[in-house]
Parts: structure tokens; sequence; C-alpha cells
């Protein structure tokens, strides 16, 4: 009940409301950013863009389920769309993104290396594969619930699951023997 | 290890922690964003209470609260009456219809509606005209019917005194107090309640007042203001050997409800631990973190609909609603039956949640040498008498203290005492005479209101209270609107005990209404006042006499008690004058 508590606290402006929210599961959602973007900056700015979107939509906001959970969803979301624009600025050959990591206020975010190996093995994934994963390994979300948030069926979000996790064994256990 | 376990080791292994820099940033801006949203003002209580969606448990924590007045008439402290014509139809009647307010009178108070047959009582409260409640005593039960959506429940009520007949109970308790001898009845005359005149008794008990209203011509009960310790309740409208049908107290469910699961009300909950968890609940989850204006039933009654609206919006589960529920029941249950020695104290208003620094309530044990105090942050310290907090400007005045205080409210507040002398030319020269108490700090303007339109204030004055006409100042005034005017008060006289402040105004008698064969006068005060006096005397040209017995050439037709809050208007009264014979 705790999370509904806060939520309703947030949507009557509740700072120290928003303030715990943040705190509770900040860590999880720059994991997540992390392990889907393998990036710092980038996790830092997409988990800035889902809690100020957070605040925008409080009015509307309706909790079902876990808080977790659906900020886990938005940072997942976020991370897609910057992983999309990534891949255009690299198809246009602009190397903005290399700008603003080099003048950013970011690098703020220090992980262990328990996160590297973990972003460095999942960046190996098509993006598609490492978000159904850490949806299912990290959110605890279900196939069905991945595939209505990817509008994927639910087989689709099984056989990405399976194939990332293939390609995990191997890259995972390679890293092991070596 | 199956790949799927290494990365949840993986995840779980995993530590991220983001810098102050980070944190700014997101949370900063977060904040920022926040701080932009605007915020819906809270609803009034009858918008609130037409809210549609109130849910069961909601419903029933505020049919709980009123339960508890129920509990309160059945108390042992409750109503004596004292005269045959109002004690007859109490012991003749086998079934009632009353209405009951908690907190005094004033407006959006809830009501709460009994028809009591028998042991059973069929309650509904305004404002929530959807949810009826039967409450069997003999059983101890009670049936929540929720209209709207067609949902029961039955609730248990443990620790309630056994009453197997409501009518009986209050038959004995009126017997058994009629010889009382610490009783003391006080006639108050007549006066006009709902457009009825009523003659009033006041018995006065060292632990209660309670003031019986019967009607003048018929002598029937009509409300009865009762209060005892730190509650108030006005039982009105009351109606004996009303007609009824027994399916009206039927404590099966109706054809059609959903049963819910059988909930219980502990009466004897009121634990000091359970006190606590209300008072985080109320503060951190509907008070945004400032603790509440008052913890009696009757201050969580003024917000009560406004707590069920907003749980109605936090989208809880039933099983979680009803948690929430029995957490305010044993909050209230604490105060309700209080079983500390004496009286609680409670001045957390507008104290924020996790003030180590500030108490925030404090009561003596039953048995215990020292007191226990609640601080802002919810931590218990036992302290002795003499080291107990200093109280804070009193928000109430249940007596008035010695001398003129500032406070931080921003009205003075006052006791008064008016003079009316009819004279010759059917004018009536009014002497109001305002014992301050309080007022604000900040100013020394006091605002205040006659009663009587096109009777100008022709002077104002100020003395000690009981002084010689010529040991008075005048004080400047000047109207700021209809029958409304400043008074530039010396702040320094006052608390050098200079504190009666004397307006005078002359109004022609018609101006007071003329019915059933007498003048009535309204009886308000310039200012809020916690008790009111009204003196009549006749000029002996004038061709009036008086009515009442006269003291120092004064009949007294209306003597308020103390109120604990501050009023302006009490009704009206007779002035007690006839033409002489």
């Amino acid at each position: 009940m705790e999370d509904k508590l806060l939520v309703y606290r947030c949507k009557r402006g509740s700072r120290e409301a928003l303030t715990r929210i943040y705190q509770k599961y900040k860590a999880d959602l720059l994991l997540l950013a992390m392990a889907l973007l393998n990036d710092r900056s980038a996790a830092e700015d997409v988990v800035h863009d889902v809690f100020v979107s957070f605040v925008q939509g409080l009015d509307a906001f309706r909790l079902i389920g876990s808080l977790k959970g659906f900020l886990l969803t938005c940072v997942a979301n976020h991370a897609r769309n910057w992983n999309k624009a990534e891949r255009r600025r690299a198809r246009a050959g602009n190397d903005e993104t290399g700008a603003a990591q080099a003048d950013g206020p970011l690098e703020t975010i220090a992980c262990n290396e328990q996160v590297g190996r973990l972003s460095g093995a999942l960046a190996e994934l098509p993006f598609e594969q490492r978000e159904v994963v850490m949806m299912h390994l990290q959110a605890s979300m279900t196939f069905t619930a991945i595939a209505q948030a990817r509008a994927i069926s639910p087989n689709t979000a099984k056989s990405r699951y399976r194939y990332g996790l293939d390609k995990l064994r191997s890259l995972l256990n390679g890293e092991a023997t070596r | 290890m199956k790949p799927a376990d290494q990365i949840r080791r993986l995840i779980d292994e995993s530590q991220i922690t983001s810098g102050p820099g980070a944190d700014r940033r997101i949370l900063g801006d977060a904040l920022d964003q926040l701080a932009t949203r605007r915020r819906g003002e809270p609803a009034l209580w009858r918008s609130i209470m037409t809210n549609r969606k109130t849910r069961l448990a909601a419903a029933a924590v505020i049919v709980f609260a009123a339960l508890i007045v129920f509990h309160f008439i059945g108390n042992p402290v409750a109503p004596t009456l004292t005269f045959a014509q109002v004690v007859e139809p109490i012991l003749k009647a086998s079934t009632a219809e009353f209405d009951i307010v908690i907190g005094g009178d004033g407006e959006n108070k809830p009501v709460v509606h009994d028809l009591v047959m028998g042991s059973r009582i069929r309650r509904t409260i305004s404002g929530m005209d959807n949810v009826v409640t039967i409450i069997d005593l003999e059983t101890g039960r009670m049936l929540v019917l929720v209209q709207e959506n067609k949902e029961a429940q039955y609730m248990s009520l443990e620790g309630l005194p056994s009453m197997p007949n409501y009518m009986d109970h209050l038959k004995n308790l009126i017997l058994t107090l009629q010889n009382a001898p610490d009783f003391v009845i006080e006639d108050l005359d007549e006066r006009e309640i709902d457009g009825r005149a009523v003659i009033g008794f006041l018995a006065k008990h060292p632990r209660a007042e309670v003031t019986i209203w019967a009607d003048a011509e018929t002598g029937l009960p009509v409300r009865i203001d009762q209060s005892e310790g730190q509650m108030q309740t006005i039982c009105k409208n009351m109606e004996f050997d009303v007609p009824v049908e027994e399916a009206w107290f039927s404590m099966e469910v109706p054809e059609g409800y959903t049963l819910q699961e059988d909930a219980t009300l502990d009466l004897e909950a009121g634990t000091e631990e359970a006190f606590i968890e209300g008072l985080r609940l109320l503060a951190g989850t509907f008070n945004e973190g400032q603790f509440p204006a008052g913890v009696a039933v009757e201050d969580y009654l003024k917000q009560a609909a406004q707590v069920a609206r907003q749980i109605d919006e936090m989208d809880l589960s039933a099983e979680e609603e009803m948690a929430m529920g029995q957490t305010i029941n044993a909050f209230l249950l604490f105060t309700r039956f209080f079983r500390g020695e004496g009286e609680w104290t409670y001045q957390g208003q507008g104290v924020m949640l996790g003030d180590a620094e500030t108490p925030i309530f404090w009561y003596r044990p039953r048995d215990s040498e020292t007191y226990r105090v609640i601080y802002g942050d919810l931590h218990v310290e036992d302290v002795a008498p003499e080291d107990l907090p200093e109280p804070l400007p009193p928000r109430t005045i249940t007596e008035p203290g010695a001398g003129y205080q500032s406070w931080s409210r921003p009205e003075f507040v006052g006791r008064q005492e008016n003079f009316y002398t009819v004279l010759p030319d059917a004018q009536v020269r009014v002497e109001a005479h305002l014992t301050l108490l309080k007022g604000p700090h900040d100013t020394s303007l006091m605002p205040i209101r006659l009663p009587n339109a096109n009777a100008p204030l022709e002077s104002v004055r100020l003395g000690e209270p009981g002084a010689l006409a010529q040991d008075l100042v005048t004080l400047p005034f000047h109207a700021i609107g209809d029958s409304t005017y400043n008074v530039e008060l010396p702040l320094e006289e006052l608390l050098a005990g200079r504190t009666m402040v004397i307006c005078q105004w002359h109004a022609p008698l018609d101006a007071f209404r003329f019915e059933r064969g007498k003048y009535w006068v309204d009886i308000e005060g310039l200012i809020p006042t916690i008790s009111h006096k009204v003196n009549v005397g006749v000029d002996p040209d004038s061709g009036f006499e008086l009515t009442l017995p006269v003291t120092d050439g004064w009949a007294n037709p209306f003597t308020s008690a103390v109120a604990e809050e501050p009023i302006n208007k009490l009704g009206r009264c007779a002035l007690a004058i006839q033409k002489r014979q």
C-alpha cells in the first residue's frame, strides 16, 4: 500500500513523497537503463526523463500493479526511444552523443564490476532481446505483460527472450572460461 | 548455471549509485515539475459527501464515528430531566426519532439521524443518503448497507456495554439521575429554536452540562445540548412514539445485496499505539504532512467526508481500505473512550510530522504519576507534571483566563453582557459590555457588528470590568459598512487590565420583533463570544414593566453557558417586558 499512498501524496504535491519514490527505485531504474544502453550518461538521461514525465502525467496516472514495474517499463520505453535516436544519429554520421557525453553533467553514476559485466554482455544482443530479458528477469514481468507493453505477441516476446538467453549463455560461459 | 540464473545473479549483485549531481538533476527537475502543477482545492463537505463513489469501508468509518455518539448518549452522565412534562414522553415512548449533531451547532456539520425501536437503531448520516446502518444493541452487531452499489457488511461491536433495549436504557438513566444530588438545575426561561418557542433547563454536573429545551406549549422535549469533558453534542428534532415498521430495523441482508466479509469494531482498541498510528496516517496521508486541527471525534467528523473522498482516490483494494478504516477507528477510540486521568491536551495543529522538538499531545494514564507526551515525530516521553510543555495560546476558551491575551488567531474574542433599557419614547438604549479575552497580536483595530440595522453606534468606552462611568475612556471608531465598525483599541491599556469595552446605541422598540405578545431580541455578539447575558430594564415613564424577577433594576431573560468555542449568534429571547397593567 505504501506505493499507492506515495503516488496519492505526489498527486497532492508532496515533495517528500516524490523524493521517497526516487530514493526507493532509482537504483533499479538506473540499472535497467544501464543494462539496456550500456551508457552511463544515457542511463541518467533516461531516468531523468522518466521521472519528469511521471510527474507531468500524475493527474491522469492510476496505479494498477506495482509502481516499480510501471517505472521500469517507462525506463524501457525511454531507453528504446533513445536507442532509436542513437541509431538515426549513427546512420547520419552525427556524433552528437559523444559530444554530449563529454560535456554533460553526467558520469555521476557509479557502477560496480557486475554492472559492467551485465551491460557488456547485454550490449551484444539486439535491443529488442535485451529489453525482454531485463523486463522479465529484473522487473519480473510476465511475457503477456511484456507483449502488451511492446505491442507484440506473447510468442514473439518469448522468442526474443529465448534467443537472447541462448546468446548470453555463450557470452557468459565464454567469459567465465577465459 | 542456467543463463537466466546467471543474469539474475548479476542483477542481484549489481550495485549502481547516483552521485549528488545526478540526484540534483533528476530529482531536482522532477520536484520543479511537481511545483508547477496546479493543485486542486479541497472540496466542501456537501460536495464531497455527494460523491457517489464513496466506498463501503470509508462509509463505515463515518458511521462508526457516529456510533460513538450513540454510546455517549448511553453514558452514565447523560441528560437528566427533572421536570415531569419533559420526562414523561420519554418514559412512555416505545419508539423515538431524533438528530444528533456532534461538535455543536454550525453549518456543514454532519447530522446523524436515528430512528429507534427497542434495541435497534436505524441510522443515516446527512450527505450519505445511500448508506443505512442498522445497529442491534442486544447482539452487539451492526449491518451497514450501501444502497448505491448494493453492498452489505456486518460489523461486530466488541466492548459495547450491554444494552438490550435502548429506550429502556434511556428511561432507566433518567430515573436514576432524576434525584442525583450532584445535579443543579437552572431555569433558562423562554427562547426560540427553529421557529419554536421553547423553555430551557440547564443541568450542571461536575463532569457534564446538559441543557434541555422543551416546547413551551406542549412541554415535549425538542432538543438536548450536552457537553462532557471535551465533547459536545446536540440531540434535536426529537419525536417520540413515531410510527415505524419492523422491516426498517431488520438485520437481514436485503435481496440483491452482496455481503462483504464481516468486520469487527473493538471499542477497547483505543490504545496509545493505535492513536499514534492514526496521527501518522492523518498527518502523513491526509493532511500534507501536518497534524490535523483536532483529534476528537467531532474534529474527525469535520474532515471525515474529505478523508472518504481521498481514500476513494487512492484506488486501494477493499482490504487496504478496511485496514485504513480500522486505523482511523482505533485512533478515534482513544480520545472518545479516554481512560486516562483528567483531560488530554492536543496542540498539534500545523506541526509537521517528524518534528521531534514539538509536543503535540499529552495525557496522564490512570494511576500514573507522570504524563505521556507525544512529539511531532511521534516518539513518546514520560514527563513529570512540573515539566509538562507550556500550553500554546488556546484555540478554545473554556476557562477565561485572567486579563487580555494576544494570540495567533485573527479574531477578537470576549464575553458579552447586554443591557437593554426601555425608554419613554418607545426607544431602547442598548449598552453592550464586552470583556475582551483574546485578540490578534498584530492589529489594534477590532471590527464589531451591531445587531440592529438603522441603529448607529454612538459611543465606545473602555475601562476595567466593573469600573465607574467616570473612569471610562472614550475610544475612537469608524464605520466600515452597514452596522459594522472598526474600534481602535489601545493594546497597552488592554494588557494593563482595562479589558471592558462598552458600546452604546439606541434602537426603536419596533425594531424588535413582536410575536405572541412579546418583543424578541436577537442574541448576537459584537464579536465572537464565549458567553452572553441579556439584561432588561425599564424606565419608570416608559409605560412598560418587567415580567421576570428583578435584581438591582434588571431582569435577566437569557444567560448562556460558557461555550467551548467562540460563536456569534445564539438565537433570540423574549425581552421580558409587557405594557404596564
